[in-house]
Formats: C-alpha cells, sequence, structure tokens
C-alpha cells in the first residue's frame, strides 16, 4: 500500500528533517522576534490606552475644578451684589425716612408759625374791629359808648363770636 | 497509459517522480517543491526580522496576520501554549506556501522528459501532493503530541492510558486505543495528501478537457482561473485544518490532567450519551 | 479546546471545533482500514488466513466507536 503512494523511509525520513529545520530556523528568526514584537505592540497598545484614560482623567479633573471655581466664583459676585443692593437698599431708606422727617419738621413749624401769625392777625384785627365797632356804634347811636360798662358789652361780644373764626380759619 | 494524447495531458503520478539521485538517494520533485517552500518561508522571515518595526508595514503586517491568528488561536488554548505555538504556526506557514506555491504556473508544467513513455516529469511539484510530505508533518505531529500525552501523565501513566481501565479488558482496548490514536496520524496526512492531490488532478482534468475541444478555447483562460481560486481557498483551508487539528489533539493531551477538578465534575453528562 | 480558568475569550476555539468535527469522519473510515489491514498483514506473516482479519476487522470498528466517544467527551468537557 506504501509502495503505490511512493513512500519510503528516506524520502520521508528527507521531508521529516527539512520541516525540523525549518521549524528550528523559523523559530529562531522569525517566532521569537514576531511573538517579542507582538508582546511589545500589545503592551505599547495598552500603555497608549492607559496613558490616553491619564490624560482623560486629569482633564475631568482640571474640567471640574474650573468649574467650581467659576461657580464659587459667581457665587460670590452674587453676595457681593446682593449686599450691594441692600446696603442701597437701607441707605435709600435711611434718606427717604430723614427726608421725609425733616420735611415733616419743616411743614410743622410753618403752620406753627403760620398759626402764630394769624393768632396775632387776629387780636390785632379784634382790636381794631372792636375800635371799629364802638366808633360805627357811637357813629349809629350818635351818642358816646365810651363809657366801661357797654365797651365791655362789646367786647364780650367779640368775644363770644371769636371761637368759630380759628375753626373756620385752621380749616381754609 | 495506454491513450495517445488525452491521456498525457490529464496524467498526475500519484507518487512523486524521480528527478535524479545522489548515490543511492533519490532526490524528487516533492523534495524541490518542500525545500523551495522551506526557502521562500525563510526568505520571508528574513525579509520580516530584517526590516522589522514595531508599527508595522504593509508587506510585514500581510505576512505577520497568519502568524499572529494562528498564535493568537493557539494562545487562548491552554496556558501551555508557548511550548507548542512555534509547531503549529510552523505547520500553518509550511502547508500554506507549498499548497499556492504548486498553483504558480509552470510548477506543474516545466520539466524532464521522463524515463518511460516520454512523460512529462515536473521539476517541481507541491510538496504536499506527496504522502512523504504529509506523512512526514503528522508524523512530527503525533510524536510532539505523544510526548505531551507522556510528559502530562509520565510514561508509565500513559501506558495505562492505552490499556484502559478495566484491567483485564486490556487485550481488546488496547489495539483499540492503538488505532484510534494512529488513525490521527493517518487521518492528518491522508486528508492534506488527498486534498491536494485531487485538487491537482482537478486542475490537470480542467486545463485538459478545455484544451481537448478546439471550440470551447475560450474556456480554457477562463475554466481554470476559477478552480485556481478555488485551489487558493482549499490550500489555505486544508493549511489551518492540519494547523488547528494539531493544536487540538496537543491541547487534548495537555488539559485532560490540567482542569483536575472542574473537569471530574463536568464528566458525568460525558458517558449518558456512550 | 478546555477553557483555562485565566483563560481567554471561548470564541477564539471555535476554530478548532469544526477542525474536530471535519476530522472525525475520517478518523472513523481510516480506523477500520487500519484494522483490516493490520489483520491482513498479520494474516499474510502467519499464515492464518481468514482469522486476523476478522479480528482486526472488529478492533477497527471498536476503534471507531472508540474515537466518536473520545472525540465526544472531549468536547462535551468544555
Amino acid at each position: 500500500m506504501f509502495e503505490a503512494f511512493g513512500v519510503d523511509l528516506p524520502k520521508l525520513f528527507f521531508q521529516v528533517v527539512n520541516f525540523l529545520l525549518l521549524l528550528y530556523l523559523l523559530n529562531r528568526f522569525l517566532f521569537k522576534r514576531v511573538f517579542a514584537l507582538l508582546d511589545e505592540r500589545q503592551r505599547t497598545i495598552s500603555k497608549g490606552l492607559e496613558d490616553a484614560e491619564v490624560a482623560a482623567r486629569d482633564r475631568e479633573l482640571a474640567r471640574a475644578e474650573r468649574e467650581a471655581a467659576v461657580s464659587e466664583a459667581r457665587k460670590e459676585a452674587n453676595e457681593m451684589i446682593a449686599r450691594a443692593n441692600k446696603v442701597a437698599e437701607d441707605t435709600r431708606n435711611e434718606i427717604l425716612t430723614d427726608a421725609r422727617a425733616e420735611a415733616e419738621k419743616v411743614s410743622a413749624r410753618a403752620r406753627d408759625e403760620i398759626v402764630a401769625e394769624k393768632d396775632k392777625a387776629m387780636a390785632e384785627l379784634r382790636a381794631q374791629v372792636a375800635d371799629l365797632a364802638l366808633f360805627a356804634a357811637g357813629k349809629l347811636v350818635r351818642r358816646e359808648m365810651d363809657d366801661p360798662t357797654q365797651r365791655r358789652l362789646v367786647e364780650e361780644f367779640l368775644a363770644e363770636v371769636q371761637p368759630t373764626r380759628p375753626a373756620k380759619s385752621s380749616r381754609s | 497509459m495506454a491513450e495517445e494524447e488525452g491521456g498525457s495531458l490529464i496524467h498526475v503520478a500519484i507518487k512523486a517522480e524521480k528527478l535524479f539521485s545522489i548515490g543511492p538517494f533519490e532526490v524528487t520533485n516533492s523534495m524541490v517543491g518542500a525545500v523551495l517552500a522551506s526557502l521562500l518561508l525563510l526568505a520571508a522571515a528574513w525579509y520580516v526580522t530584517r526590516r522589522a518595526q514595531t508599527v508595522p508595514g504593509r508587506l510585514q503586517s500581510l505576512i505577520e496576520m497568519p502568524v499572529e491568528y494562528i498564535a493568537g488561536i493557539t494562545a487562548a488554548s491552554t496556558s501551555r501554549w508557548r511550548g507548542y505555538v512555534a509547531l503549529v504556526v510552523g505547520l500553518f506557514l509550511m502547508i500554506l506556501v507549498a499548497n499556492w506555491l504548486g498553483l504558480l504556473p509552470g510548477v506543474g508544467t516545466i520539466g524532464l522528459k521522463g524515463e518511460h513513455e516520454g512523460e512529462l516529469v515536473p521539476f517541481v511539484r507541491p510538496a504536499a501532493a506527496d504522502l512523504n510530505f504529509t506523512l512526514a508533518l503528522a508524523f512530527v505531529t503525533f510524536v510532539v503530541f505523544v510526548w505531551w500525552a507522556i510528559r502530562i501523565h509520565g510514561p508509565i501513566g500513559y501506558l495505562k492510558e492505552l490499556v484502559g481501565e478495566p484491567r483485564y479488558m486490556a487485550p481488546l482496548m488496547f489495539p483499540i486505543h492503538l488505532i484510534s490514536e494512529v488513525s490521527r496520524l493517518v487521518s492528518l496526512s491522508m486528508r492534506l495528501f488527498g486534498n491536494v492531490f485531487a485538487g491537482e488532478v482537478l486542475l490537470a482534468t480542467m486545463l485538459a478537457l478545455t484544451t481537448a475541444v478546439i471550440f470551447v478555447l475560450p474556456l480554457a483562460f477562463f475554466v481554470p482561473a476559477v478552480f485556481l481560486g478555488l485551489e487558493l481557498i482549499f490550500g489555505a483551508v486544508q493549511a489551518l485544518v492540519f494547523a488547528l487539528l494539531t493544536m487540538t489533539y496537543i491541547t487534548m493531551a495537555i488539559a485532560e490532567h490540567e482542569g483536575g477538578g472542574h473537569e471530574s465534575d463536568e464528566e458525568h453528562p460525558a458517558p449518558s450519551p456512550a | 479546546m478546555t477553557m483555562e480558568p485565566d483563560g481567554n475569550p471561548p470564541q477564539k476555539t471555535r476554530p478548532a471545533n469544526w477542525g474536530i468535527a471535519f476530522d472525525l469522519g475520517i478518523r472513523l473510515g481510516i480506523s477500520v482500514i487500519l484494522g483490516l489491514g493490520g489483520g491482513l498483514l498479520l494474516d499474510n506473516v502467519l499464515n492464518t488466513s481468514p482469522i486476523f482479519i476478522l479480528i482486526g476487522m472488529v478492533l477497527g470498528i471498536g476503534a471507531a466507536m472508540y474515537t466518536i466517544w473520545d472525540v465526544a467527551r472531549d468536547t462535551m468537557r468544555r
């Protein structure tokens, strides 16, 4: 059976030797270096991945830091603005109340003065009116009405009239 | 061969033909093929290692790709893959190059006029179309496989494995085990030889058929090209099958004792279908 | 075949699996042929014409069956 296929020991032996020799040489020169290269490339790739990962982590860290700083600054600014607003508001209120009080005071004084002035004028008026009334009454009666009793009567009358006048003047 | 022309066109010798002899040693054309394939591989290896870079060029990666692929598969088999990865990759490369070498133009057609009947004896024959070559490869594989089995089980353990478990069954089981083991060797070598040889015959037949009849001559360019393409694929597949089976055999020899406990509880589903 | 504890992804061994399937059929035929051939050889040497070829045939078929079992066991062990 083997002869039909041309198999004999020397040829078989030659092929075995040929293959083993090839295997030895390949293993010596190609495989070791190729496997080493494969390992190295694997290492390089994994190192590159690692580096990229580290870089990404750093970037992320920096981003977070930046964000934190920004938000901190924003918060501070907001606080500052709020404080300034509050101060301004307070100042405004203070000024307003002061002004209001001042105005009140001024107007009160003016009113007092007016009242005093009016009272003075009233008193003068009253005196003159009394004189005029006496004088007019004297003229009308053609008699002197200078005796103290009559004068007192007129003054009493005017005193009765008086209370209505200030009320009317204060209202106007 | 009784035929005049057609017969000589289709003729493909089943054994490698003798080219010349050195003393008592016959040099056949398949030896030339094997040596040529080896030299080609070594040249490629030299090229790759001479200007090896970590980031490979196109040609370098083309050569490294199969090495990487097979090495990757082998590395996934067992933890001792370093011990046999060189054999697996080497087998693959050798068979691949030897097969594809046989498809080059001129390989089967340039040669001497033979001694008998004026047959053409090609200088180069695809190495795997010679049973000597495939048997040699299978033999190396077989020896490595048995060596690993002995290394894992010890020589006596391996013999015990061959004899089988119930000792009184030994006269029956020992030949059966032996035949089963040897069948690996024959299966590997015969399949490779058969495929490559059949491919050679197929190509020769197609060429003869299309050139024999003059009015289908245009087919003579087209049909063999299709079959050449097919042979290209078959050559690669055969190389892959040979290499992977080698790996599987060795892996089985190693794995039988490696996993220990976790294998014993997975042993149970196996006998039930038997 | 067998996965290592520290092993690699299982799909990497798949090409090896169809390799086994490829191989099994041929090994069956070869087992029988080897048995027959061995028997024939022994018969020729010992001049015991039909005895060893029958034994060889039985052993060859037995070896084929054993091979199936062996491969199935190895494949299922994963």
